[in-house]
């Protein structure tokens, strides 16, 4: 069983990741994200001086409408002023919201270009990064688990900037109008804002109410997602074991939780605007008495009171949708954090400051001493010394668990050694790149993976500069080339993703043409056992002819043919070689690899059975 | 259409009442809505009557405001909880509906379906019905009161200023809705986008031992990047069309204000009287008050216009989502039960299968001209090539599927004849591919039957092979195992499922390459706790091992959907043909590692 072993590199597991929040305002998190924004000064001024003119022609608007309600009010304004004119007025409030349109405009695609600059960067970084880490990262982590971090955390950083930037606008604005009306008549501005600590007291109370109501909306709504998710995969199970109906009452039991407190959610957040337009009017109601008195005791003239009546509406219009985002701003501040402890994971294998580029080798490989372990507890292979001359065939032998795939795993760089060297051709891995290394190295792997790309780039794959007769070539040399023509575009036939329309066999004959494409000196090679039918079976063992033709091989092997048409058989055993030599030597000694193959390695066999694992190392013991 | 009607229909037949509400609300809320501009007018009318120190009716007006404003915020409650509240309840009643059809789709039904596709009908497309039933059913209402109680509102005070600022409504309505047409088809081109791009990373990280086996980490990074660049581009474009669309409505119902207020200002001067005595002035048109009613009036029309872009969204959505989903929920389902389907009694066991063929979509037969009978008791093996129509075959007795000619009964009662929960019942099957729910041991293995003692369940896992495993385990029984929980292997996996099955004692049992992912020494013990379950019940195996084979009472050879061969090993290895290039090329090889393997055990025991 793989162990997976929490700790350094590991991301959290928790289910309740996706809805958790974090503080409103994580000073860190802001600071990382707005290094993204730094390549983009230009788009960040653009959109700060769009929102500036914003701003300042919407507070300005309701002071254009003073003077023209004054200019035709006489009695009170007098024939004063000579910009209380109507006509002036009019022009004015034009030039104004022509102003607010255009800085309005500049300051939306400014900070569209922003945000999207902005996630476009981090999501290839993150990718990037995802790219650097060790085979060992892909142990620990599940690939569903980093995949919904990306999603779901990219997308709410998404909101965030989306939404969360023109917040701090309307935020901003708010400062902006409470300025305006104390500067404009400091009385009526302190009377009319006098609501506003009851709205700041009512709206943290109501915060805290309702915070865990929404929190547990989302739980339920993943739970219920979760169980159907499930029971659709599971739904032959539940055919025939008749479950259907237990089935729906589970579900249904989700499903109304869900629905109770979407109810109660839904009760709370209207809830609350009862309370915002009661206040709404209360600020109004004080405009007008105050304002009225002030205007009967020439205190101020009769458009300012207009005015001050819009800067109410306009001051308690965005307040309603601020609670709404107070929400959002949590889960972005959590979502960012988890992105940049994504981020921050360093890739535990990295290229040397000074590594050389892997000459053209001749395909020699040493193990010295090689120890190694996923853990530093438990250590997989001891002190492995194996010398494999150029185009040397090798084939690794040994049970589940005995080490293979890990001795492979190291030759390709995949983890490090814990302790000795591996050399290729003198050439100690770690000292050399690994772009390097992979270009004479390649791996075929016991399932083999395909992208959702056409059968011709998934043989070209990394080698995009092969040409369509070398791809065609090596389709050929592996007996892929017919099957492949009996498709419907033949090499532009689109594979389903993981290459679900393919047979195994033909899966397994296209990862082959793709190693003959990238013409390796040395292949490792780990062999499939699964369930291939007879006939591809046959066309799968003349084709493993054609790839390991002239090249030194290293081959985890099942196949008895394989091993047999080894030159070096390495028997391995709980992480020792036990063994090694050609297959009639190793018969006559009667030990392990007798023992397997009385076994005939027809058989995955795995470690889960432990009698047997015991029994057959009992086998290998020396002593017996 | 069609959709539209049918998704109010679910909401007329439960939940009339609550709409009914939500529309009391509605019309509530717009009718005292249009109240507050004229308040304000007053108000500024009522500071205005010169000479007056009225403070009294100021506080007369605030009052009145206060009263207005207070029922507009009930009604706005009462509007925001019923259609908020009413959809939901729909999304429940979808959500179950949908779950229950799901389960009771046939397996033809789910061969064909992904998992992603069903997920994202039951999220996104119940979101998007949802929706619908909030803005388009109940919030609808309100953008039509709202704009026609304005309408007659500014019509009523004054004639040519209403025209003025109603100008704007129609062309900007118009706009509205045309640009979030146009802005939904690109909002989907970003969705789209973002799944392939969402699909490369997947990829990528699935297969990141073959990106690391080539060193091809430049080449999958720059296709990711290609594919993240066309999401930032498409979203961008979104972006911007959006806030072209904003800024221009803004700029249309600010540029209003200003029409109303040259306009409206000019018919103010022109209506005015300077009592040339007393210096107090009457107005005989449209009053200062009018005017400022006029300005807040325009302020209420924001959002109802802006909400018709929205409604018409939403709208869309619901009939394509609406479709998606009745689709499914329509789906007739081949294996369905007759009405009039009797209650399967415990069989005896004895299937017979009469011509059966079966094609799927009127394609090549995967079963063909099928005659078996198989007597109470005796044990069938099934062998051929993958592909050769033996798991199908042993899948039509359950009636996973319906054969498309013949007939199948089950103690000579046609399985179409009686309902599927007593078939099902009266046949288990352990499948090929085992799924584990997220949960416990013990409730996996009695998933089919709640109501096993522990005493049960210990037992089957026993005869499964499977106790020893569990006993070792930290929480034994109730280790939660599954998708979410930990990892089981294949193999034990599959001598969970066999448990499972062997708990709910069915007459008939079905092993489908049951054994497939175990290895031999296991296999081999969990072969010999099945004889034992095995005995006293009709069984059909499919399977490609000798040992299995051979205790068979008898074989059907499968080749391309016939019966190519049947009869004992023996006489079968006697005949040659299709069974024996079998056994040469798959059986036997297994078979003689399976016993070298179980003597080697023996003899190992043996010598401890």
């Amino acid at each position: 069983m793989t162990t997976r072993v929490s700790g350094y590199g590991h991301l959290g597991r928790s289910a309740l990741d996706d809805v958790l929040m974090g503080n409103l305002y994580d000073h860190g998190v802001v600071m990382r994200l707005a290094k993204y924004a730094l390549p983009y000064k230009f788009w960040v001024a653009a959109s700060f001086f769009g929102m500036a003119g914003h701003i300042i022609t919407m507070v300005l608007q309701p002071i254009i409408i003073a003077w023209g309600i004054n200019s035709f009010v006489v009695g009170i304004s007098g024939d004063g002023n000579w910009w209380d004119s109507l006509g002036f007025a009019a022009i004015l409030f034009m030039v104004n919201v022509l102003l607010n349109m255009l800085s309005n405009f500049i300051q939306l695609v400014a900070l569209a270009r922003l945000t999207v600059n902005v996630l476009h960067d981090l999501r290839t970084s993150m990718f990037r990064h995802l790219q650097e880490q060790a085979t060992s990262f892909y142990d620990r982590n599940e690939v569903g688990r980093i995949m919904s971090r990306i999603q779901n955390d990219v997308f709410q950083l998404q909101e965030f900037m989306d939404v969360g930037i023109t917040t701090i606008g309307d935020i901003m604005m708010l400062v902006f109008i409470a300025g305006t009306m104390i500067y404009l008549d400091p009385l009526l501005g302190v009377v009319t804002l006098s609501v506003i600590p009851f709205l700041g007291a009512i709206l943290i109370y109501w915060q805290k109410r309702s915070r865990p109501t929404f929190l547990g909306v989302r739980v339920a709504i993943s739970a219920v997602n979760g169980n159907l998710q499930e029971n659709v995969s599971g739904v032959r199970v539940t055919q025939s074991t008749n479950r259907q109906e237990k089935n729906l009452s589970n579900f249904n039991t989700l499903n109304q939780t869900h629905l109770d407190r979407t109810i109660r959610a839904s009760f709370l957040s209207a809830s609350l605007m009862p309370v915002v337009e009661t206040l709404t009017v209360v600020s109004m109601g004080l405009v007008v008495v105050v304002g009225g008195i002030r205007v009967f005791d020439g205190a101020l003239e009769i458009g300012f009171l207009v005015a001050f009546l819009i800067y109410v509406q306009r001051f308690f219009e965005p307040i309603r949708t601020l609670t709404l985002q107070y929400t959002m701003f949590q889960r972005a501040m959590a979502s960012g954090a988890r992105i940049f402890e994504l981020l921050d994971i360093s890739p535990e294998m990295k290229d040397r400051d000074d590594a050389v580029t892997l000459p053209p080798i001749k395909g020699e490989i040493v193990f010295d001493d090689v120890c190694f372990g996923y853990t530093s507890e438990e250590q997989v292979l001891h002190n492995i010394n194996l010398t494999i001359q150029p185009g040397q065939n090798v084939a690794l032998v040994g049970l589940t668990g005995a080490g293979k795939t890990s001795l492979v795993a190291l030759m390709h760089r995949f983890y490090d050694v814990t302790g000795g060297s591996i050399r290729v051709d003198g050439h100690d891995v770690r000292d050399v790149s690994r772009e390097s290394l992979a270009g004479q190295m390649s791996m075929v792997l016991q399932e083999p993976y395909l992208y959702s790309m056409s059968i011709k780039d998934n043989i070209r794959y990394r080698h995009m500069d092969a040409t369509d007769e070398q791809v065609e070539a090596a389709a050929r040399a592996v007996g892929a080339h017919e099957f492949i023509m009996e498709m419907e575009h033949g090499y532009d036939t689109m594979l389903q993703q993981r290459g679900n329309n393919l047979s195994m066999g033909q899966r397994q004959l296209i990862s082959f043409a793709r190693a003959i494409v990238a013409d390796p000196r040395i292949i490792v090679l780990d062999e499939a056992t699964a369930n291939i039918d007879s006939r591809t079976e046959k066309i799968i063992q003349e084709s493993l002819k054609v790839v390991l033709r002239g090249r030194t091989s290293v081959v985890i092997a099942h196949r008895l043919s394989t091993i047999i048409n080894a030159d070096v058989i390495v028997v391995l055993d709980h992480g020792r070689i036990v063994e090694m030599g050609n297959h009639q030597e190793l018969l006559d000694k009667g030990r392990l690899y007798a023992a397997l193959y009385a076994m005939n390695f027809g058989e995955p066999i795995t470690s889960h059975s432990n009698g047997l694992d015991d029994a057959i190392s009992l086998l290998g013991r020396p002593d017996i | 259409m069609p959709t539209i009607i049918r998704i109010v229909g679910l909401v007329l037949k439960k939940y009339k009442r609550r709409l009914a509400m939500g529309y009391v609300s509605v019309f509530g809320a717009a009718l005292v809505a249009l109240a507050v501009p004229r308040l304000l007018g007053e108000s500024v009318n009522s500071v205005l009557e010169s000479g007056e120190r009225d403070i009294q009716a100021l506080w007369f007006l605030a009052f009145a405001l206060l009263l207005a404003g207070a029922a507009r915020g009930i009604f706005a409650f009462g509007q925001t909880f019923f259609a908020e509240s009413t959809s939901q309840k729909v999304a429940y009643d979808i959500r179950n509906a949908f779950y229950d059809k799901l389960q009771h789709l046939s397996f033809a039904f789910h061969d064909k379906q992904n998992t992603g596709d069903l997920m994202s009908r039951a999220t996104a497309d119940v979101e998007g019905v949802r929706m619908f039933v909030n803005m388009g059913a109940v919030r609808f209402g309100f953008v039509v009161a709202m704009i026609t109680g304005i309408a007659v509102a500014m019509f009523l005070t004054n004639v040519t200023l209403a025209l003025v600022s109603l100008a704007f409504v129609p062309p900007l309505s118009w706009r509205a809705i045309v640009t979030s047409k146009g802005l939904r088809r690109k909002w989907m081109e970003v969705q789209r986008l973002t799944g392939e791009m969402i699909t490369t990373m997947q990829e990528n990280l699935s297969g990141m031992r073959v990106v690391k086996a080539f060193s091809a980490e430049d080449y999958e990074q720059a296709k990711f990047e290609g594919r993240a660049e066309r999401v930032r581009e498409a979203t961008y474009v979104a972006q911007k069309v959006w806030a072209q669309n904003f800024s221009v409505m803004n700029f249309f119902f600010l540029g209003a204000l200003a029409a109303i207020l040259y306009v409206g200002g000019n018919q103010v001067i022109d209506g005015r009287v300077v009592d040339p005595f007393t210096g107090d002035v009457t107005y005989t048109g449209l009053t200062p008050g009018d005017l400022t009613a006029f300005l807040f009036y325009m302020g209420l029309l924001t959002m109802p216009v802006r909400m018709m872009g929205w409604m018409v969204n939403s709208f869309s959505r619901a009939i394509s989502s609406g479709q998606r989903l009745f689709q499914i929920l329509d789906w007739e389902s081949p294996v369905a039960e007759k009405p009039d389907a009797m209650e399967l009694d415990r069989v005896k066991g004895y299937i017979e299968f009469k011509d059966v063929s079966l094609s799927y979509d009127g394609n090549a037969h995967a079963l063909d001209g099928i005659d078996v009978s198989i007597a109470p008791g005796q044990v069938v093996a099934l062998v051929g090539q993958p592909g050769s129509g033996k798991t199908t075959f042993a899948h039509l007795i359950p009636r996973f599927y319906d054969p498309t000619g013949g007939s199948i009964t089950v103690d000579d009662i046609d399985v179409r004849d009686v309902t599927l929960e007593s078939l099902r019942r009266n046949v288990g099957i352990v499948q090929q591919d085992v799924f584990i729910h997220t949960a416990t041991i013990a409730e996996n293995i009695k998933y089919g039957k709640g109501d096993a003692s522990e005493e049960d369940i210990r037992e089957v896992a026993s005869i499964a092979q499977m106790h020893e495993f569990i006993s070792g385990l930290p929480d034994q029984y109730e280790t939660i195992v599954g998708e979410r929980g930990g990892g089981l292997s294949g193999g034990q996996k599959q001598r969970l499922s066999i448990a499972r099955t062997i708990l709910m004692n069915p007459p008939v049992l079905i092993l489908d390459d049951s054994t497939s992912s175990v290895d031999a020494h296991t296999e081999h013990l969990v072969q010999e706790g099945l004889e034992e379950v095995m005995s006293g019940r009709t069984t059909i195996i499919v399977t490609n091992r000798l040992s299995a084979i051979r205790n068979a009472d008898f074989i059907l050879v499968f080749k391309d959907g016939r019966i190519e061969q049947r009869g004992t090993h023996e006489e079968l290895l006697a005949k040659g043909g299709e069974y024996l290039s079998l056994y040469e090329s798959q059986l036997k090889p297994m078979e003689e590692a399976a016993l070298q393997e179980v003597q080697l055990a023996g003899e190992l025991e043996g010598s401890d």
